[in-house]
């Protein structure tokens, strides 16, 4: 019997099989990268060069401001001609570095860290990870050097295979052709965090990366148990609180973070890209994606530098860069609709997806059947979470648990009656955080 | 600069509409439908389920209008609450009985403001006025086929005080055996309402919407415990009191109704018990013969109450232990 979750969850159709087989292949880098200051959590990053700067592959070029920020770097080499505001997905615009390429593809010399018996420290390690910018790649762009440092001691590891998105085969194919630097990355982040057991959690529409993952670890040799887990097709299987339920059946409280029940999460790409980091010393420039959707014709698994605009992967795709439809970065359930097509790849995209942009939903009268209540992986009330927001009820949203929404989207995805009952909680959730703070 | 259009997350949705699930509803109640025209008169039935049916639809259409909410007429609602009016009526019904019926029950619905807003089950309404504006044309019972006059075997059975006189009095109209009673009470061959009788049909259409998960099993699994549990503590005949009335008919199709009953899996036991218990109080100690359908409307009352409560989220047990 493979693991989930529970309560609540839906079966997708998982619109994976037009990418699933192919290859990750190299997208070539492109004239001109827009490199956004701000692709991680917290507060953006501060440009450190300016326009007529020269930069190098990897240079520095956007440093980390305060705790949960993150480093940003030149994904090509090149001269630095806009220190200016570009499109970005979430804030409309925000600060951008673009760099023109000089296509001579120079490396940005990474001075050596210091190195006893090759092996490095704990406090080594996490500052490797932080100067290289790494941060959460499935979506949630957490600083990597954070997660990896919890206040309370920890004593499993999870891997984040289960790429529970319909259409992404990103995290798929680099389990199938990056297996031994996810490998070394999970040794790596085991020197760092002394847990007793690492669980890959991959979903069983992916049986191939299952079986090739499990022949590797029986091969291997590793300081503490590692073993592959295959999780029921069923979304939000990969959500962390979710995931972490059907692995381990703990249930993280309302109001705490994984690490409070001994528990970190890390997703398949973050995991080489810090092996990448420490042993290649390569900051995070680039990442794979899935190019696919009802408006490109040629899908494909694309290696991508960070700060390409996205249209050039859709011309690159055969689809159309004239009237594309919806574009969204990330997968079709919790993914990003961008509003232009210069919109860069940034450190946390999954996917570019097109989508027939003419569909109209409809919001018509809530019927009351109690779907978005029977399937909330959250076990929240949707239902009446709309009724509040929609008259501004706030007293109601605290006993809601408004902001235990993890924005799945299946309450809207299953509502009969068409009502965007994601947004609603959304409306909820933003007021509800309002009041939390000026408390 | 070119703007796409774009949209909040989720961007793609199940498929799965309001008329998707009222069409299915109703595709569960043709078994029920087509036994009663088979058994009652293909044109006499199918004239009342034409005459209910096109009268809610119409009804709605023309209240939604005056009332000025949307237009949402065609959405199989209409349609569904009319069907389901048709099916709890007497196969004696005058032709006016539905169009009135229908009539009260879009009422109802579109008077608290439509679609969702309505407390009170619409076709059960409709059912209850006819039951009280024209009580000798709402409770003349026939057999089928032969369409002599009869009384219900529930009737008659509440007639001698549920006693053992009672149960005799059933048998005899049933085929003379007890074996052979159960067998007209589980194929239907007794007096009753048009759609109510036949259960394999009922069952069919219900199990139709178990598994394609329009319906969960709570409320009408409670309902029926309960009366199961109830007669057996009345000591009455557990046979006769499921299948002589219109209990299975209100179990399956209509305190299932989303609006009226409530949003949480356990008040949902808590509904469907509620009505079980209703429904064996009034028939055994009550004055009326049945009591199905003031059941369900009383525990409609009461489910606005049982939707205040709130579930807690996951993870919230935990934190509370730990405190």
């Amino acid at each position: 019997m493979s693991k989930t979750f529970f309560p609540g969850g839906i079966h997708l159709k998982d619109s994976k099989e037009r990418t699933r087989d192919l290859p990750i292949e190299l997208f070539k880098d492109p004239e001109v990268v827009v490199i956004l200051m701000s692709q991680h959590l917290g507060k953006p990053a501060k440009p450190i060069v300016q326009a007529g700067d020269k930069v190098k592959i990897g240079q520095l070029i956007g440093e980390a401001q305060g705790d949960f920020s993150a480093n940003v770097h030149a994904s090509i080499s090149g001269e630095v001609i806009k220190v200016a505001p570009a499109p970005h997905p979430v804030s409309i615009e925000d600060m951008a570095v673009t760099i023109q390429n000089d296509h001579q593809s120079e490396w940005y010399q990474t001075p050596n860290v210091k190195k006893e018996n090759g092996l490095f420290s704990r406090e080594e390690l996490l500052e490797i990870i932080k100067k290289n910018g790494i941060v959460g790649m499935g979506g949630a762009t957490f600083p990597a050097h954070i997660k990896l440092n919890p206040r309370n001691p920890v004593d499993t590891l999870i891997i984040n295979g289960a790429e529970c998105e319909p259409y992404l085969t990103c995290d798929f194919r680099l389990m199938m052709e990056q297996s031994d630097a996810l490998l070394n990355g999970i040794r790596t982040i085991l020197e760092l965090l002394p847990v007793k057991q690492v669980i890959i959690g991959i979903e069983e529409n992916k049986k191939e990366a299952i079986e090739q993952l499990k022949t590797q670890i029986e091969k291997a040799v590793f300081s503490v148990q590692v073993r592959v887990e295959a999780l029921q097709e069923k979304y939000p299987q990969g959500a962390e609180k979710n995931l972490i339920f059907a692995l381990t059946k703990r249930t993280v409280p309302v109001g705490k973070l994984p690490f409070d029940i001994g528990v970190v999460v890390q997703n398949v790409a973050t995991v080489i890209a810090i092996y990448e980091a420490v042993h290649l010393k390569k900051p995070l420039i680039d990442r794979v994606l899935t190019v696919t959707g009802y408006g490109i014709k040629e899908p494909k698994n694309l290696r991508v530098k960070i700060g390409t605009p996205v249209q050039e992967l859709i011309a690159y795709c055969q689809g159309n860069t004239e009237n594309p439809g919806k574009v969204v970065f990330g997968g079709p359930m919790m993914g990003v609709a961008i509003r232009s097509l210069e919109t860069p790849i940034m450190k946390a995209t999954s996917g570019v997806l097109v989508l027939n942009g003419n569909i109209s939903y409809q919001e018509n009268q809530c019927i009351r059947c109690g779907k978005c209540i029977e399937n909330c992986p959250t076990g929240l009330m949707p239902v009446k979470i709309t009724e509040s927001a929609k008259i501004g009820e706030y007293i109601q949203y605290e006993k809601l648990f408004v902001t235990s929404c993890i924005e799945c989207g299946v309450c809207s995805y299953n509502c009969p009656a068409g009502i965007p009952i994601l947004n609603y909680i959304r409306l909820a959730k933003a007021e509800q955080m309002k009041r939390r703070n000026q408390k | 600069m070119n703007l796409l259009s774009i949209s909040s997350s989720p961007h793609i949705r199940s498929g799965i509409t309001t008329r998707n699930i009222m069409l299915s509803v109703c595709a569960a109640l043709l078994p029920s439908a087509v036994i009663g025209m088979a058994y009652y008169g293909w044109w006499q039935i199918g004239l009342l389920l034409v005459i209910g049916v096109l009268t809610a639809v119409l009804s709605e259409a023309i209240l939604q209008k005056i009332l000025h909410i949307p237009f949402s007429y065609l959405d199989g609602s209409a349609a569904l609450t009319g069907l389901l009016l048709v099916l709890t009526i007497s196969p004696m019904s005058p032709w006016w009985m539905p169009l009135i019926g229908s009539f009260v029950a879009i009422l109802s619905k579109q008077v608290f403001g439509g679609m969702g807003q309505n407390p009170f089950n619409p076709a059960l309404i409709g059912r209850a006025t006819l039951l009280l504006s024209f009580p000798i044309e709402s409770t003349q019972w026939i057999m089928p086929y032969s369409h002599v006059t009869t009384a219900t075997p529930l009737n008659l059975y509440k007639m001698a005080n549920f006693g053992s006189e009672g149960l005799n009095q059933v048998v005899a109209s049933l085929g003379g055996t007890l074996q052979l009673a159960y067998r007209s009470l589980l194929l239907g061959l007794r007096g009753g309402s048009i759609g109510e009788i036949c259960f394999p049909a009922m069952l069919i259409g219900f199990l139709f919407l178990l598994f394609t998960k329009v319906v969960s099993w709570r409320i009408t699994c409670s309902y029926l415990v309960t009366v199961i549990v109830l007669s057996l503590l009345f000591k009455l005949d557990v046979v006769v009191m499921l299948l002589s009335g219109g209990i299975v008919f209100g179990a399956f199709f209509m305190a299932t109704d989303y609006v009226t009953s409530p949003l949480l899996p356990k008040n949902q036991l808590i509904f469907g018990f509620g009505v079980g218990f209703i429904n064996m109080i009034i028939r055994r100690f009550s004055g009326m013969p049945e009591g199905t359908t003031f059941a369900i409307l009383i525990m409609n009352i009461i489910t606005p109450l049982l939707d205040q409560s709130i579930k807690k989220p996951v993870g919230f047990v935990q934190e509370v232990k730990k405190l």
